[in-house]
């Protein structure tokens, strides 16, 4: 379990203690099975695997839950045919046109028929709390999905008022800086992806490169003809690679060699402690990481 | 969307005319009678009737011509922005000098009360090069106040909001989503921070009370109590404002 993603929030001191309590406060809100009727369901589950009981896990002042879904599929084309297939008998049948208010009665028959028949598609959702630093760390890029996330953890505490990031610097102008200088922060290195726009309209050039050397002098024609960098590659401290938003979410995050020998390979008794293992690594190199964005582009924490 | 219909001669009690543009619009539910800097607009169902119409203007017209006359729409125009010729504008309520430069990627420096516009060569494309720096330039400001103010403001309100967009709006400062997001006009980092705070607050407040009752104003005199004045140089100085950022970020037809 490593995370890909990161979509980050914010919360205070005082958000933090309410945190401690988590435990009890997600027991009742554990997920349970999608029944026949119902479209979806949300909740938590362990996230130490499949026949463990703890919803939390944690290390240190990290907590680790996980947001577990499952969806009914059923697309919408399905119910539509369906739905006016039986609308032509009726017509065919009856000689009459079918009026708003029946058609809305025939779907919901339609609705019902099929849904104890649709597959169920399940899905997990990582999400690690660092209390020490306020930190509310999503396995996502997706805002949806990410607010999702928050949105669960805030029904089952109550409260939970954390703040997305708000940087007080431009990570725009930042990065721009950045790719056209090259004066990067100590410890990041310049990937091979980039996105560069022109934010000049709104509907503005698009270029997005992969496997391309940043340095070159195809992306500095870029920059001199005013686009600005939405997306960069970086290399940090050698230890991990990702790509950095202008909504400041990082994307494709990898570690390297570097850190996953250090985790060694020495097989662990269980799925669990194995788990326990890689959570701690990750927690502890994040650490390092989003204390870094927080020097760089400035993201107060809410006091 | 619009259907852009044509304009209306509306004659006022002092004998001058105003002219109205008038739009049908598919999911218009009643009469709307708008005032933006681009002059006065009537927005109505389809198939209304004509003489519907000017009855409604015949009883708003001395709102109209109140709020035209708020607009200053007559005021003189401001100069156009050109590459290579420094102009003045404000920021953060401040005048402030706008100066151009030679350098080689466009860049913008902010230094003390004045800004300095770098680009690497003047070409046809400078102009759009340079209201796309000034656009994000003014974004950067408004989110660096945001942000901080938003570590404070959000334990006072006691919810966040989920996201901040900042674009330039036609006629309104802000406004909360359904989603709770908090949008911004971009034409607020012209104004002095108090009025970005305000408008910020305002938004903020939305999150518990989703309307403009009493409970809501006392929520917002609670976290800022100088709000009259701040929605009182909006509303003197808002078009002002709203017509300077056209001056500097309007998209250019290229």
């Amino acid at each position: 379990m490593f995370f890909r993603n990161l979509t980050l929030f914010r919360f205070s001191a005082t958000v933090a203690d309410d945190l401690e309590k988590l435990d009890e406060a997600l027991a009742e809100h554990r997920l349970r099975p999608v029944g026949p009727l119902e479209m979806s369901t949300r909740g938590f589950v362990s996230p130490l695997g499949r026949n463990e009981e703890a919803l939390t896990h944690s290390v240190k002042a990290s907590t680790l839950v996980m947001v577990g879904s499952e969806d009914k599929l059923l697309p919408s084309s399905v119910v539509n045919d369906e739905l006016h297939n039986r609308v032509q008998k009726i017509a065919e049948e009856e000689g009459r046109k079918v009026n708003g208010r029946e058609r809305k009665r025939i779907k919901d028959d339609v609705l019902n028929e099929l849904l104890p028949r649709a597959f169920v598609r399940s899905s997990r959702l990582a999400v690690y709390a660092d209390r020490k630093h306020g930190w509310l760390v999503i396995d996502s890029s997706s805002r949806k999905s990410a607010e999702n996330g928050v949105t669960q953890i805030r029904e089952a505490l109550g409260s939970f008022p954390a703040v997305p990031l708000a940087p007080e610097e431009s990570p725009r102008a930042l990065m721009t800086d950045w790719l056209a200088t090259g004066n990067l922060p100590g410890g990041l290195t310049l990937g091979d992806e980039v996105e560069l726009r022109d934010p000049a309209t709104a509907t503005g050039a698009i270029a997005r490169c992969r496997r391309q050397d940043l340095e070159s002098e195809e992306v500095r024609e870029h920059l001199r003809n005013g686009k600005q960098v939405f997306q960069l590659g970086l290399t940090f401290d050698d230890r991990m690679t990702f790509v950095l938003g202008e909504d400041l979410v990082v994307r494709k995050l990898k570690f390297l060699d570097v850190v996953l020998d250090e985790m060694g390979d020495s097989p662990h008794d269980s799925p669990a402690a194995e788990m326990d293992a890689r959570f701690a690594l990750l927690t502890l190199e994040l650490e390092r990481l989003l204390g870094k964005l927080d020097e760089w582009f400035k993201l107060p924490r809410p006091d | 969307m619009f259907e852009q219909g044509d304009w209306l001669e509306l004659p006022t009690a002092a004998g001058a005319t105003i002219r109205v543009l008038k739009s049908v619009h598919p999911r218009a539910r009643r009469l709307r009678l708008t005032v933006t800097s681009k002059g006065a607009r009537i927005t109505c169902p389809r198939g209304t009737h004509p003489s519907q119409v000017s009855a409604f203007l015949r009883t708003n017209v001395d709102w109209l011509e109140r709020k035209l006359d708020e607009l200053n729409l007559d005021a003189e125009r401001l100069p156009a922005l050109r590459v290579g010729v420094p102009t003045t504008f404000p920021l953060r309520g401040l005048e402030t000098d706008l100066f151009w430069a030679d350098g080689p990627y466009p860049r913008i420096e902010h230094a003390g009360e004045s800004l300095t516009l770098v680009l690497p060569r003047p070409g046809s494309r400078a102009l759009p090069v340079a209201r796309g720096l000034i656009a994000s330039f003014l974004e950067a400001q408004i989110r660096r106040d945001v942000s901080r103010w938003l570590a404070t403001l959000v334990p006072l309100v006691g919810a966040a909001p989920t996201g901040l967009r900042v674009r330039p709006l036609k006629s309104l400062w802000g406004s909360l989503d359904a989603r709770d997001r908090v949008n911004l006009d971009l034409s607020l980092a012209l104004a002095p921070p108090a009025a970005l705070r305000y408008v910020l607050v305002h938004e903020l407040c939305h999150l518990r009370q989703r309307n403009h009752s009493r409970k809501f104003w006392a929520w917002v005199e609670s976290i800022t109590p100088d709000w009259r004045e701040q929605r009182d140089w909006l509303r003197a100085h808002g078009s002002g404002v709203k017509a300077e950022l056209e001056r500097l970020v309007a998209d250019v037809a290229d």
